[in-house]
Parts: C-alpha cells; structure tokens; sequence
C-alpha cells in the first residue's frame, strides 16, 4: 500500500485523461493537477471536455481557485451551454515546454476524437494517456467490453492508451469487493495488452477501501459531487 | 438482475424502459436527455427492437402515437422545449386512449430558456399542456434509483387505464450518476396483444378505429365524460406520496424531485438546531396527493413550497388545503438550484423570531 506518486509520471510533458462517458476522468485530472501544482510543478489544467453538458471544469471553477493552478477552459461564455468549444488559447499553451499539461479530454471516441487535431503537438514519447476505467459503469464492465472501448478511444484519438487506471465505485455503496471485483478484470486487460495500470482511485474518506489491493492509490477530492441523498 | 451498476440518470431511464419491455424508442435529440436516445441507439439493436431518430419531435411524439394503437410498449423522452413540440401529439393520445409513457429531463425555460435543470414544466405536465380536457399520469422521482423503478411502474399504469404516463425529472437528475439495481425484467415473449389493438383486422368482423375524433357533439361529450371517469378512478387508487418526517412535524415543505431531495438535507439542518419540520412529497403530481396535504392541515403551523420555477405546484398545494393554513414560497428560476442551506434560510424568514 502507497500512495501514488505523480513523479513517476513526469518525464512527460502531457497527462492525458480519457475513457467513457462517467468514468471519472474529470475527478481524476482536477485532482492530479492539484497534487502536482502542491509538490511544486507548474501545471495546467486544460478543459477539453465537449462532450457533456454539467459539470465541467469551467462549471466548478470558483471552486478550483483556491488551490492556485492554472486552468485553460473555454471563454466564460460557454459555461451552461453545451457547445463543442475549446479554449482560445489552447494550442500555444500547449506548446508551452515549461509547464506541465494535464488534459480533461471528453467521453467515448467523439470526445477523444477531437484532440486528434492536436497530434502534431502531442506527440508520441511526450506524453502518457490514461484510460480510465470504472467496472460498474455500462460498456466497460468485462475485459472484452474494455478492450474494445480502448481500441476506439485509440482509433479516435490517434494517440496510444499508455496507462490503466482503475476507478471501480458505486459511490457511496462503494465496498472493497466491489473494487477488488474491478482491479481483477482491469488486471485482466493489463495483461492482454501489455498496458500497465498507473494506479487506483479512491474517496480520500474511505482510503481503506483499497487495503488489500497491490497497487498505489491516489486518494481523491470529490469536487463533481452533485446532491446528498438522505432518507432513502 | 440484482447487481448493482452506476449510471447516469438519463442512461438509467433507457435501460428502465428496455428492462420494462419497451419495444420500440422515438426521439430526437436535445439536451440534458441526450444520453438516453444515444443509450437506446446502441441498445435497441442489441435487444432486436426499434430506435428510430425522428426529424422533429412533432414526428416522434406521431411515431409514438402510430405504435402505440398497436398495443406494444412504446416511449419517447425529451427535455422542455421538444416536450412543448409534442404537445399536440399528447392530446390526440389522451383521446385516442393509448398508452405509452414519455420522459421529460426538463431544462430552463421558458423558450429555449438554457440546457440547466429546472422544473417549469410542472403546469404543462399536470394540466395539460395541449388543448383540451385531459390528463396524462405525472410521476417525479427524486433519485436515480426511484427512476428506473418508477419507469416500470409507468408502464404498467399506462396499459392498466390505457392513458400515457410522463416522468418528468429536472436536468441533474438526468445528468448525475448514482448507483442503481434493475429489479426485474419483463419478458416481452409473453406479451399479448390487446383486443382493442389496431393490428389488422384478422377474423373480426368490424374493424377497431382508434380514434381523438367525432364530429357529433354528442359523441364527444362521450368521448369526454369517458375519459373524466378514468381520471377520477386514477385520482382514487393511484396516488403516490412521500412523507418523510412528518410524525412529530410542526411544519411542512412541500417539493417534487430535486427540490425535495435538497428539502431532505434542510430537514436535517433544521432539526439540528430543534426546528420541527417535515417533507411531503409527491412522486405523483397528477393525481396530486390533496388528501395527504389536507390531513397534515391541523398538525402543522404552515406549509412551505419550494421549487426550481415561479411557484407551479404550490398552486395545488393551495388547493388542497382551501384557505385552512398559509402556504409560503421559495423558488429559483434560470436552472440555478439553491443549496439545503439557502432553502432553511428562507424558511426561516417565516419562523416570526420563535426559533432565532
């Protein structure tokens, strides 16, 4: 059991986050940026979502402030409207060398698709992409569904899934059979591809949910939490 | 079934409608419901049943209209403004008695209004929003989980009275994620078809007409004092109602949906510091549970609605308790949802001092 040490992943410039729709990947990249801008790298955090309608990055940016990083997102105008809009500076901010870039890519092979166009500036050797994967999610829920997922993510992006994450839950009735249940299938996909799995999610409430997985855990902020549920 | 999968609240009701037997989907796409064209898109196929993308909603809610006077199971989903454009159809449906069921994942309005939740729709819902007297079942769940039981329920009420039923459920509980449990699955093998079904007209000497017309007044009349005396049998049996905390209450707040969900967390806010409030809430808003407002009437000191619109349902609420308690508002339009917090502050303005 250790915690996930983002220097392991920085002799590249680009983190790419990708998967299906609901995977995590927006939870996953807003707390990635955070743990690297407070072990002192300067790092970015770009909004590349155009796929779904609520609670993006430019939606929760009052809440991002505060921890100091920067953020790339589309202009102010485009916030609760579901436009197909990157930022108006991305490609010189992705060309910048002395930053880190993390990217919040949106869901399924329409959302991947679209950083395609940037292929010449994110290039292989530059950066890792991360597939994230939650095993109680429809369409990711058995190796074979997985394996196929990633080849479309893969052919949309034309970029190569160089990282698994896993980030099995059921939110609050997330139990640790549950993830155990999802790193053994995501171990299974590891294993047919060759990709290694970069590390696990989980609540940083609930951090003893992975105690008996063989993997570093990155513990988590939930900043896309929608309502309480009580009484139910 | 029982295993338990995380979706998101537009995806859960397509899986919902296919797990209920639904055997044919018409839309077109709008958000905040995309996620449940694009679902059945995928899944229609796989299950060997119809998806059709429609060029309107115009088109889809006819599509609905056409397949459903064969007796199948049929649904149609949209948000607001494509439930506005189906209106016409809603009437000539409610007429014609056919059942099917719809589901609205509402958006600000009015007019194209934005892509952010809210619940203005509640008038056109409940009263109907096409022309004349009628009525479809209204239902408003409040977690994702509701939902998908619910859409299965729907399905059953829609043949039982051979009405539509609509799910209205606002943006977030369309876009947010919960963990949910298909309980059943209909077997669509043993689906009969009704007798009143236009499916050819076979060895019956009469052909079946399915029909929102007649010209002769008198038929109408009939046509209607039909359907009014299918309205008051729904109004009796199949009233569905939440009181949560209501036991010791010296209050009550009343909401639908999200606002009720956000009222559960005021609830507790307010009972932390000894304010004695409750929730009633209705999972159907037609028929309105009137009886269970009206019996809280002598309990509680006054009621307190609040909802994502101008004050809709409180009308009803009004109604409902004639005159025999005030009943306070808080709402907020645009798609802005206030926090359990802003909820209390305002019910708290009514208090007059006792609890400062």
């Amino acid at each position: 059991m250790r915690e996930f040490d983002p220097k392991s992943i920085l002799e590249h410039e680009f983190q790419i986050f990708g998967g299906k729709i609901g995977s995590g990947k927006t939870e996953v990249s807003i707390n990635l940026a955070i743990k690297m801008h407070q072990s002192g790298f300067n790092t970015v955090l770009f909004d590349m979502d155009i796929v779904k309608p609520y609670v993006r990055i430019r939606d929760i940016k009052d809440k991002l402030t505060p921890y100091g990083f920067e953020i790339v997102s589309p202009p102010e105008l485009t916030r609760a409207i579901d436009l197909p809009v990157f930022p108006k500076n991305v490609i010189g901010k992705l060309m910048d060398k002395d930053i880190y870039k993390i990217l919040d890519v949106g869901g399924d092979p329409y959302g991947a698709g679209s950083i395609a166009q940037f292929r010449e500036i994110i290039r292989e050797g530059l950066y890792n992409f991360f597939f994230i994967i939650n095993t109680r999610r429809p369409e990711t829920s058995n190796k074979v569904e997985i394996i196929k997922a990633i080849k479309k993510i893969q052919d949309a992006s034309r970029m190569k899934v160089t990282h698994l994450v896993l980030n099995t839950h059921l939110r609050w009735e997330t139990t640790s059979e549950i993830v155990r249940e999802g790193y053994d299938i995501v171990r299974e996909v590891s294993n047919e591809l060759n990709i290694p799995i970069a590390f696990l999610c989980v609540d940083e409430n609930h951090k003893e949910l992975v105690d008996s997985i063989d993997l570093p855990y990155f513990p988590l902020k939930l900043f896309v939490n929608p309502l309480p549920i009580f009484g139910v | 079934m029982g295993e338990k999968i995380l979706m998101k609240g537009a995806e859960a009701i397509a899986e919902a409608a296919i797990k209920a037997g639904a055997m044919a989907f018409f839309g077109y796409p709008i958000t905040p419901q995309n996620e449940t064209p694009e679902y059945f898109s995928r899944r229609m196929p796989e299950v060997g049943r119809i998806f059709l993308q429609a060029e309107s909603e115009v088109a889809a809610i006819n599509m609905i209209y056409g397949a459903a006077c064969t007796g199948t199971r049929v649904f149609a989903s949209s948000s607001s403004p494509g439930i506005s454009l189906m209106q016409e159809g809603f009437s000539y449906i409610a007429n014609s008695n056919v059942p099917c069921v719809v589901a609205n994942v509402m958006r600000g309005g009015p007019g194209l209004g934005d892509i952010a939740p809210a619940q203005g729709d509640y008038f056109q819902a409940t009263k109907g929003g096409g022309h004349g007297d009628y009525h479809t079942i209204v239902i408003a769940p409040h977690t994702l989980q509701e939902e998908v039981d619910l859409v299965l329920k729907a399905f059953d009420l829609a043949e039982k009275y051979r009405i539509m039923v609509v799910l209205i459920v606002d943006g977030l509980l369309g876009q947010m994620m919960e963990p949910v449990e298909f309980k059943e699955t209909v077997d669509v093998t043993k689906f009969k078809v009704p007798e009143w079904a236009t499916v050819g007209q076979g060895d019956r000497e009469d052909r079946i007409i399915i029909t929102s017309l007649d010209l002769a007044p008198e038929g109408l009349e009939k046509m209607n004092l039909h359907l009014q005396e299918k309205y008051r049998k729904i109004e009796e049996q199949e009233v569905m109602v939440e009181e949560y905390r209501m036991d010791d209450a010296e209050y009550a707040i009343t909401a639908f949906g999200t606002m009720a969900r956000i009222s559960k967390t005021t609830i507790e806010l307010a009972r932390s510091e000894g304010i004695k409030v409750g929730l009633i809430r209705p999972i159907t808003v037609w028929p309105f549970p009137s009886k269970t407002i009206e019996n809280r009437a002598n309990q509680v000191k006054f009621f307190f609605d609040t909802e994502l619109n101008a004050g809709q349902m409180i009308e009803d609420v009004k109604l409902a308790l004639n005159g025999a308690r005030p009943v306070y508002f808080y709402g907020k339009m645009g798609g802005i949802v206030p926090s359990a917090e802003e909820v209390l502050e305002e019910f708290k303005k009514h208090l007059g001092g006792q609890h400062e």
